[in-house]
């Protein structure tokens, strides 16, 4: 692995970034009847990393992820929903990476949908596991519908920050 | 870095069109009318209690678990049941999902990290489950 300062700086921001997207979002209610829906709005930095190019490799992403999931479980005391997170945020990065080779005009909003309900189909996977149950099946029309909203917004998100904040991108060591 | 190309139109209509289906799904969970609904409750994947909702006209209360399995206050009251008062689980989801039960809100309550789950079911066949439950 070759880390200079200023990518190893980068990382960790990215991970503090996405660390404090985390826990700003879980404080945001969106209870309207569909238990466990969340805005997935830490994807907007693993979305970024896939796409900048460059020097910025999938396992950077992964990186990324994995402190943000560690620190986050370390910070509520919830050690199960590390599991959870992490089995849903490895399951939409697997599926995003698949999506992106596939369509080679680099949608990143198809991408970012595809990446959500791939999270959604992990964590349901997980509960279902946990609980020994299938019940929790009923939930995921819901978080479909959700991880499609959710989805396009966060893709929408990084499709703008690379329209429109080129030099930006070129700073962080992406492409143009 | 284009949003259009015939590639990405047609990857935006299968989205629509997943995203419709799964609304109209998610309408008949929320929706399904249930004839004498009762509630299972189960723990740890086992059943250890069949509620007849609508007996209830009063609000009975009681507690399901040990501070080890986790705590969750179970209420019913005119055919609905919920979660509340003291429940000791860190995200809540079974308490914001409400009262289920009537309505035709027939969508399961369900505790993940104290395992616990609520379940309406059509009440035809009661007395053969009461018999399995004892």
């Amino acid at each position: 692995m070759k880390y200079n300062t200023k990518k190893l700086t980068l990382t960790a921001l990215f991970a503090a970034i996405a660390l404090i997207i985390f826990i700003i979002e879980a404080q945001i209610p969106l209870s309207f009847s569909v238990p466990g829906l969340k805005l997935g709005l830490a994807n907007i930095v693993t979305l970024l990393i896939l796409f900048l190019g460059g020097s910025w490799k999938a396992r950077d992403a992964f990186l990324v992820l994995l402190v943000r999931v560690l620190l986050a479980a370390f910070i509520t005391g919830n050690t199960m929903s590390f599991a959870f997170s992490f089995a849903g945020g490895l399951l939409a990065l697997g599926v995003m990476l698949a999506v992106k080779m596939a369509l080679k005009d680099e949608a990143i909003p198809v991408v970012s949908v595809a990446g959500a309900l791939a999270h959604n189909a992990g964590q349901i996977a997980m509960a279902a596991l946990y609980m020994q149950s299938t019940s929790v099946f009923a939930y995921f029309p819901a978080l479909i519908a959700g991880g499609i909203i959710s989805g396009l917004f966060t893709g929408f998100a990084v499709y703008y920050l690379f329209k429109k904040h080129p030099k930006f991108i070129g700073f962080i060591g992406g492409k143009k | 870095m284009k949003l259009s190309g015939k590639k990405n139109i047609v990857c935006y209509c299968i989205i629509a069109v997943i995203f419709a289906a799964s609304l109209v799904v998610w309408y008949f969970i929320y929706n399904a009318e249930i004839e004498n609904p009762v509630a299972k409750i189960y723990k740890n994947g086992v059943l250890i209690e069949i509620i007849n909702i609508s007996d209830y006209d009063l609000r009975f209360s009681f507690t399901v678990g040990t501070p080890e399995t986790g705590i969750n206050e179970i209420k019913v009251k005119n055919g609905e049941i919920w979660v509340g008062g003291i429940t000791d689980c860190l995200v809540q989801t079974c308490v914001k999902t409400g009262h289920i039960g009537s309505n035709g809100r027939t969508i399961p309550i369900i505790c993940v990290p104290n395992r616990l789950e609520i379940r309406i079911v059509g009440g035809e066949n009661i007395h053969e489950l009461d018999a399995v439950a004892r």
